[in-house]
């Protein structure tokens, strides 16, 4: 099962390429990014190192159960709670830009709000499917996707229009210290692994990370940042970038087949990532959804022998996001996920890993009284 | 119990698709709906102060190309204030939508590459239809003249200005080619200025004249190079091919057909003097000789090439470094091979760019007499 894990890191490190997270390296250009993303990246897989370690001694339980089963319930349902809405908006953020994108470059006259509902309408369906379904889905997925992908970063990477000297001198800015908003979203590419909280249902024999795992994830992980930093500005030029909203999609626009059947690979690009947006969306949604009902659940709220507070839940989630989308700005999106980034993603790893140290605990005092 | 949960289902999955019929069709419009935009230009307003004149070139739709005798495309001009202003004014103009996605082609007026340039280029960039890799050019007089223009070549349906550049068709060292977002890098950001082709008009001839470009410093008078120095230019930084040389000596010339181009330099500013040592290697063939020639007697003539071309690119050099434009981007390399610090590229401008030596070496190397001795 221990590929399915490497899904989860890759699909939550893929989508963040086109999403906020460019941007926020790229403002952070002259200032530091370049040591924030080494330190991001060991702390990333630290990080994955710990939370597999920690998964790893309840086999087959999500967080709600092992909350339930080994920590205080004043402790377990404000974090439950917290967690939950933390996944929720990482979605909500996911949804939101790929609409904005849609907006832009696809189809500009489309409604928003048709945009969302064919969004949540996938969505929906893929948030009901059983949690090892989602991983089976998002194994498709990534196997019919990700090669379209690195075909067009290769294609970026050994076109002659690329001025590596861009490249050069972003890297030569490697002589500031760490800036604090490019370390935390350059951490959030990195720790997928965090999805186990409900993810950690389907692994009965979660492995630890093996020397060659680590090296992998390494390899990848480093890839995967440096291309989403330096491509864009080998191509986009080192002080030029600043103002632009969705690095990305004009960096995928500057590459070309020349003789290939579509010139334009922009929209090749768009539709590989929506694609993964939509499983990053249902991945993010499922966990929120799971974790939301593991605390609220109305006992009486019901349709003959089915339990109507999921579907409930779901809805409320449409609304938001459609509301949100249709009121947000651009730019509030931006300082949205650079808050997120700042304050949410450090308090929610910690809680995250604080709660599994004292469940751990816990368990271990009940294992000692059952003894006795 | 079955029966009516299939019932059930069947009735949720009906009403689901009757819903289908509320839409009232997609948003998105058909292609009928539709013009699509092949070539923008842009000029200096007469009518309106420092307004603008947009000239597009428009796609009309066909049933046949091969029954079309006459022209395939539509152009029409508008004055106004801005760009995004002329475009949307120009909306009202044509019954459809007017589409930007498939235009490769932004053309300039040389009057318009001064400070303020940036304004008017933002409107191309902020909307996210217009393609990065669209080519941008200058107009030798102006650029409504170059869009408007039909050579007797085009073919029906094909715009053959698109094929001048990036090798798509020609081939040529004379014609340099500039996408969009390299424009834009190059114009906003400081160490490498950028290189236009100049398009102009034949209309003796029918033909467009592609062979000169512009050298483009944000905020600076630019630097027409001419037809023989861009493709210096072109072969050095592009590696563009297909470049003949003649060379002369007594009452003998022979033809050097360059095959490949290699290109090198250091910036080295610790051993005395500023300089940038450049190395040149150039491979190729005889294309075409006055006399027999010997397979060893290749060596004579790599060096009287080498003499020539050694000439030609210090010129060049020398010329960009007098205007103090910098195609090349000797300033990014040196931004690009030091530790950052504040005011670098400033520093290259002002202090070392100005009165740096150029160290150049050439070495020509002839592969063979083609296909005859």
């Amino acid at each position: 099962m221990s590929r399915f894990l490497f899904y989860l890191i890759i699909i939550n490190m893929l989508t963040n390429m086109v999403s906020i997270t460019p941007r926020i390296l790229i403002a952070g250009s002259a200032k530091g990014t370049i040591l924030s993303m080494i330190v991001a990246l060991i702390l990333g897989i630290w990080l994955t190192y710990i939370l597999v370690i920690l998964f790893r001694s309840f086999p087959g339980q999500d967080l709600p159960e092992i909350l339930h089963a080994y920590a205080p319930k004043w402790m377990a349902t404000p974090v439950l709670l917290f967690l939950s809405v933390a996944w929720y908006v990482a979605g909500l953020f996911t949804i939101i830009i790929y609409t904005f994108i849609i907006l832009r470059f696809l189809t500009p006259e489309m409604s928003i709000y048709v945009i969302v509902l064919t969004f949540a309408i996938v969505v929906t369906y893929g948030v009901f499917m059983a949690t090892k379904n989602i991983l089976y889905m998002s194994e498709i997925i990534f196997v019919l996707v990700v090669p379209f992908i690195i075909f067009i970063q290769i294609k970026g990477y050994i076109s002659p229009e690329l001025n590596w000297d861009y490249v050069r001198i972003a890297l030569m800015e490697f002589n500031h210290l760490p800036d604090y908003g490019a370390l935390t979203s350059s951490l959030f590419i990195v720790v997928g692994t965090a999805n186990l909280v409900i993810f950690n249902r389907v692994f009965l024999n979660l492995k630890k990370l093996t020397g060659k795992g680590t090296a992998l994830l390494a390899f990848i992980c480093t890839y995967v940042l440096a291309t989403t930093y330096f491509l864009p500005i080998g191509f986009g030029g080192f002080d030029s970038l600043e103002n632009v909203l969705y690095p990305w999609i004009m960096t995928s626009d500057s590459i070309r087949m020349k003789f290939g059947i579509i010139e334009r690979v922009v929209f090749l690009f768009i539709g590989a990532f929506l694609a993964l947006g939509v499983v990053s969306i249902i991945i993010h949604w499922h966990v929120s959804i799971q974790l939301l009902s593991s605390v609220i659940q109305f006992k009486r709220f019901k349709w003959r022998k089915f339990n109507l507070t999921n579907p409930l839940i779901m809805v409320i989630f449409w609304v938001v996001a459609m509301v949100v989308t249709k009121s947000i700005t651009a730019e509030g999106l931006f300082k949205a996920v650079e808050m997120y980034d700042d304050f949410v993603l450090p308090a929610l790893l910690l809680l995250l890993v604080g709660s599994l140290l004292v469940a751990k605990k816990g368990a271990a005092s009940k294992w000692r009284e059952s003894k006795k | 119990m079955a029966g009516k949960q299939k019932m059930i289902k069947g009735f949720l999955t009906a009403t689901l698709l009757l819903a289908l019929l509320l839409q009232a069709g997609c948003a998105f419009k058909d292609i009928d709906k539709r013009t699509f935009v092949v070539g923008i230009g842009i000029d200096p307003s007469e009518k309106v102060k420092n307004g603008f004149r947009v000239t597009l070139k428009l796609a009309k739709p066909i049933g046949n190309v091969k029954q079309e005798s006459t022209p395939t495309y539509a152009y029409i001009s508008h004055d106004a204030d801005t760009v995004a202003v002329a475009i949307h004014e120009m909306e009202t103009r044509v019954d459809t939508v007017l589409d930007f996605g498939h235009n490769r082609i932004i053309v300039m007026n040389k009057e318009l590459l001064t400070k303020d340039l940036d304004t008017f280029m933002d409107a191309f960039t902020r909307r996210g239809d217009i393609q990065m890799i669209c080519f941008v050019a200058v107009a030798a007089k102006t650029s409504e003249e170059v869009v408007r223009f039909e050579p007797t070549i085009e073919a029906p349906a094909s715009i053959a200005l698109y094929n001048y550049f990036d090798n798509t068709g020609t081939e040529s060292p004379y014609v340099v080619t500039t996408f969009l977002y390299e424009f834009r890098r190059e114009v906003l950001g400081k160490g490498k200025d950028t290189v236009l082709p100049i398009i102009g008009v034949d209309k003796d001839n029918q033909e467009f004249h592609v062979t000169k470009s512009i050298v483009l410093k944000w905020g600076a008078k630019p630097v027409e190079l001419t037809a023989e120095e861009t493709k210096y230019y072109n072969s050095l930084v592009n590696k563009a091919v297909g470049f003949s040389y003649k060379i002369e000596e007594d009452s003998m010339f022979l033809v050097l057909n360059v095959t490949e181009v290699k290109f090198k330099y250091k910036i080295v500013l610790n051993e005395g003097d500023p300089r940038i040592d450049m190395k040149i290697g150039i491979v190729g063939n005889v294309g075409e000789s006055s006399q027999r020639l010997s397979g060893k007697s290749l060596k004579k003539y790599d060096k009287l090439a080498a003499e020539e071309i050694q000439k030609k690119t210090m010129a060049l050099l020398t010329k960009l470094q007098e205007n103090n434009v910098d195609p090349f981007g000797f300033g990014l390399h040196y931004r690009a091979t030091r530790l950052s610090r504040k005011g670098l590229d400033k520093e290259w401008e002002e202090r070392i760019y100005p009165e740096i030596k150029f160290n150049v070496k050439v070495d020509v190397e002839l592969q063979s007499t083609g296909a005859v001795e």
